[in-house]
């Protein structure tokens, strides 16, 4: 295999490859990216084993054939290389690289051992805007659940309705859920996108043009321009998140987001280490943040303006997962939907109803110590 | 016309039924032994409601004609006995033949029974004594019978029935005592339609290790003698780790299970002083003696016995088991107790001050007594050595090692404040960091545990500590008897900051967790937290502190766990503002210090 081509464009396609390549592996060959030259096109793909993704790059073909090339060497490499032409010549499991100012050498291994790309059945397309994906994407993965012995949450849930497509994630304590007005899909009804997929895929849309989803039996599909990534969905039940979606929270607190979030960073930094936690106290037209921790002696306590008219209460969150959802609200206040202390607060933006897409978060407060 | 008139037989029925008919454990008992005195390979117990509203007892034994079914449920009716000399020698296990009669009279009663090799049998159904049904069937060989609505007809004595769950308990009680004396016998037990237990076909050892679990089994030492005509077998505990399990004392005369003050005199007076007052050693004491030798049919029930020889039986069971104690088995080996995880055995005061002569020592986990001493860990001591936890150095290193630490005492205080503040974790297990002294080695997970166990003690007698309220209440199902535990230790738990709903049929709602508890599978460490705590109950006598203990040891942080180096701080802050840093709470250390010196040492510096 030998080929030429300009530093600037292999180094992008390696760089969003290296994201998928893992980083532990007893599998020594899924370390390496598979280099696979026809003609003038050069096909580069990474795996590990759940995602596949692939790119395709024109280079000035040589000789075609096929080889795997450590991913973290060559990327290391291109990295430390200005834009330049290089010429790539493999022989054996040797690879030769030379540049304008240097020859360099390193060890590749045979292409056989590379696992192929699935194959996969009854793809269906998700019509949806790029734009739109990402936006959903950026907006509910925080939520999504680190446990490694809940596979169902460690996704998010893709779902038809008759609004349109629900993303939705949860890890138990906090939920986020975007519903995409415009997004059409008529496969089955839902699926579990892994997050690793979902990452990789924004990251690659960032150097390519023109996205397109297909879910299929067991994978997801992703295709632009120059690039495919599959990615094998997870196949669990997804707990029945519409059920804890409260519809009966009377009590609107509406605060300006800016202010809020930063005096929760303040408050923070007083609060228990460990529960971060803090009180709202909610009387007419001020919200009271306070935080104590009896145990390091500290005490904190920040009075804001906001808009509520309902009865006072006095409610309890872990003030690290209410900022996280704060950072998702991109209009100027955000309105908290309440019931009682203990219940599920729906968050939504401003004019959530008019707006293009429906976007709400639940956050579950912290029933707070007594004494 | 006189006042005096014989009761009508359904009604002395009733009254006879008072002492054999005490609860559904009762009905329970006199039906497995039935069950055993035909032969049966197989029993199948299944109650529903504490035995109240049902059980049902099926097994592969003999079976009956239908001639024997109806005489079953006359008074006094019985295969066993015939003449007065069968009375003088018992050998099954039901004999006075009142118990059918008797529960008949008090509940809704069926009965199925063919007999072996023959699938035609005999169907009975009897209400409040009065025969209802009784008709040819097809059946598989055996007996089933089938006792519903106990006490239907006598409203004062269903009253005094307790709840569900003691009843429960009752009943888990009396099949053990069987299990334990017929592990020849397969024993299936389903309370409602959950299975409770299932035991093979086994030898007593197999038996006797699923019954109490592999580590109890493994405390415990076998007996074996024959004194004229009386052999002696079973298992004692070790004096040496004997933990108080009341009401796992075992005696079981030609396999039956019995109590008689003169056996467990002559077992306690064998451990004597090897065991405190207030301990009570886990024994299986079977006794195998011709049937004249003694009497058993001292009560209806059949429990206590009486002993022919009295002093002789005596001394024959304080012999062998006093002998077994002697012997080289049984003689307290440090290396064994150290060996042994420290949580799971508490060591006994005699060997606590074997400990004592080398106080700085920790190559022995420390047990809960140094844990709870006060003058041993106080942190306000400065004058204790209480860092030298280096392990596996050589004796005379160590003594170096003492003596070096003896010149320059460091207080936990002083090696917090020493600290550099800088955090590495090694193998996402250990905690490094550099003090004034050297080097400090935290393990992460006990560290986290000791935080957690103090963290609940201290809620416990205090405030309510905050609860993560979940988006998806889980609903968790348990075994019976660990949701009785749970109701028991309920009010701790929310202390603690969980909150459960109480779903009734042995499961719960969790719906919220400890705000501290790194989110993952909740429900699963409810259900390690009662297994530990199960496990723990004879051992630690106090309630919370066994809570406290098993929230401690399932909600930190795990070996393995990755920690960011702001959440390493945190940790090492929070246990150097703990009582006692440098123990879990089952007394494994948790700070290793490695000083300067020694480093130097091995590198042959000096």
């Amino acid at each position: 295999m030998r080929f030429i081509v300009r530093t600037s464009e292999l180094v992008k396609v390696v760089q969003s490859l290296s994201s998928v390549v893992p980083s532990k592996t007893t599998l020594e060959i899924l370390n390496n990216i598979l280099f696979v030259l026809e003609g003038n096109m050069l096909k580069l793909t990474a795996t590990d084993t759940e995602i596949f993704q692939t790119f395709n790059l024109e280079v000035d073909g040589v000789e075609s054939g096929a080889m795997t090339v450590p991913a973290k060497i060559l990327s290391s490499f291109l990295r430390e290389i200005n834009d330049e032409v290089i010429t790539f010549n493999a022989t054996g499991v040797r690879i030769s690289l030379e540049t304008k100012h240097g020859k360099f050498q390193i060890s590749g291994e045979g292409a056989e051992n590379f696992p192929l790309n699935p194959e996969v059945e009854n793809e269906v397309r998700l019509e949806i805007e790029p734009e739109t994906f990402k936006k959903a994407v950026d907006k509910v993965s925080f939520a999504v659940s680190t446990d490694t012995l809940r596979h169902a949450l460690r996704g998010v849930f893709v779902e038809v309705s008759p609004e349109g497509v629900n993303f939705v994630a949860t890890d138990g304590t906090k939920l986020s859920k975007y519903l995409a007005k415009d997004a059409k899909f008529a496969g089955e009804k839902s699926v579990i996108l892994p997050l690793k997929a979902l990452t990789a895929i924004l990251r690659t849309m960032e150097i390519s043009e023109s996205s397109e989803f297909y879910i299929a039996k067991h994978h997801l599909i992703w295709k632009s321009e120059n690039s495919e990534l599959y990615s094998r969905i997870i196949e669990e039940q997804y707990p029945d998140y519409k059920r804890v979606i409260p519809n009966d929270n009377d009590k609107k607190l509406t605060v300006n987001v800016t202010e809020l979030a930063s005096s929760l960073r303040r408050i923070l930094i007083l609060s228990n280490s460990e529960t971060h936690q803090v009180r709202m106290d909610l009387t007419e037209n001020t919200l009271q943040v306070i935080t104590e921790d009896a145990q390091m002696g500290s005490y904190g306590q920040e009075t804001i303006d906001c808009n509520y008219t309902n009865e006072e209460m006095e409610i309890g969150f872990n003030a690290t997962l209410l900022l996280d959802t704060l950072k998702r609200i991109d209009t100027l206040n955000v309105t908290l939907n309440l019931k009682h202390p203990t219940g599920a607060v729906l968050l939504e933006p401003e004019n959530n109803d008019e707006a293009k897409d429906k976007f709400l978060m639940i956050a579950m407060p912290i029933r707070i110590s007594s004494d | 016309m006189g006042k005096i008139k014989l009761l009508p037989p359904n009604l002395s029925n009733k009254i006879a039924a008072g002492e054999v008919v005490e609860r559904p454990a009762s009905i329970i008992k006199e039906l497995i032994e039935n069950s055993i005195d035909s032969g049966a390979k197989t029993i199948t117990i299944t109650f529903e409601d504490g035995g109240k509203r049902l059980i049902r007892i099926t097994d592969d034994g003999c079976g009956m004609t239908e001639e024997d079914l109806m005489m079953a449920f006359q008074r006094h009716a019985t295969s066993k006995i015939a003449t007065v000399d069968d009375l003088m020698n018992i050998r099954t296990m039901g004999f006075r033949g009142e118990a059918l009669a008797s529960i008949a009279s008090v509940a809704k009663i069926e009965a199925k029974t063919a007999l072996q090799g023959s699938t035609e049998g005999h169907f009975l159904r009897i209400d409040g004594g009065e025969i209802q049904t009784s008709q040819k069937v097809i059946s598989v060989p055996g007996t089933t019978f089938t006792i519903k609505n106990l006490f239907f007809n006598i409203p004062a004595r269903r009253k005094f029935l307790r709840s569900k769950s003691a009843e429960t308990r009752h009943i888990l009680n009396v099949i053990k005592k069987f299990t334990i004396a017929y592990p020849e016998v397969s024993f299936l037990v389903f309370d409602e339609s959950e299975r409770v237990l299932v035991y093979p076909i086994q030898t007593l050892q197999e038996r006797l290790e699923e019954i109490f679990g592999k580590r109890t089994f493994s405390t415990l030492i076998p007996v074996e003698n024959k004194i004229g005509e009386v052999q002696i077998t079973g298992f004692v505990e070790k004096p040496e780790l004997v933990r108080k399990s009341f009401g796992e004392q075992h005696l079981l005369l030609n396999k039956r299970s019995v109590t008689s003050r003169v056996l467990n005199k002559a077992v306690f007076s064998a451990y004597g002083s090897l065991i405190s007052k207030g301990d009570y050693p886990l024994f299986v004491i079977s006794l195998e003696m011709p049937a004249t030798e003694f009497d058993i049919n001292v009560h209806p029930a059949k429990l206590e016995v009486k002993f022919a020889e009295e002093q002789e039986i005596f001394d024959a069971i304080y012999k062998t088991i006093r002998e077994v104690f002697t012997s080289d088995m049984a003689i307290p080996s440090m290396h064994e107790t150290s060996l042994k995880p420290a949580h799971r055995t508490k060591i006994k005061p005699n060997q606590f001050t074997l400990d004592h002569q080398k106080p700085f020592l920790f190559k022995e986990a420390p047990t809960n007594k140094h844990l709870e001493s006060p003058t041993f860990v106080k942190p306000q001591a400065p004058t204790q050595s209480r860092l030298n936890l280096t392990e596996n150095m050589s004796d005379d290193e160590f003594e170096e090692e003492v003596i070096s630490k003896a010149q320059e005492p460091e207080t936990p205080k002083q090696v917090h404040n020493s600290m550099s503040g800088k955090f590495w974790q090694v193998h996402n297990t250990y905690i490094f960091s550099q003090i004034k002294s050297g080097l400090v080695i935290i393990d992460q997970h006990v560290a986290h545990e000791r935080i957690l166990y103090e963290k609940a003690l201290r809620c416990f007698d205090d405030f309510t500590l905050p609860s993560q309220k979940l988006l998806f209440p889980q609903t968790v199902q348990l075994s019976k008897e660990d949701y009785l535990i749970l109701l028991e230790i309920l009010p701790w738990l929310e202390k603690i900051g969980f909150e459960i709903k109480n779903y009734g049929d042995n499961s719960i709602l969790l719906e919220g967790i400890p705000a501290d508890v790194r989110l993952q599978d909740e429900a699963s460490i409810l259900v390690k937290m009662l297994e530990f705590y199960k496990e723990n109950e004879f051992k630690e006598s106090d309630v919370k502190k066994n809570v406290a203990a098993s929230f401690a040891c399932h909600s930190a942080i795990k070996a393995g766990d990755k920690l960011t180096e702001d959440e390493m701080r945190v940790l090492v802050d929070e246990l150097f503002g703990t009582e006692f840093p440098y123990f879990c709470p089952h007394g494994r250390p948790i700070v290793i210090n490695l000083s300067t010196k020694e480093l130097g040492k091995k590198f042959h510096r000096t």
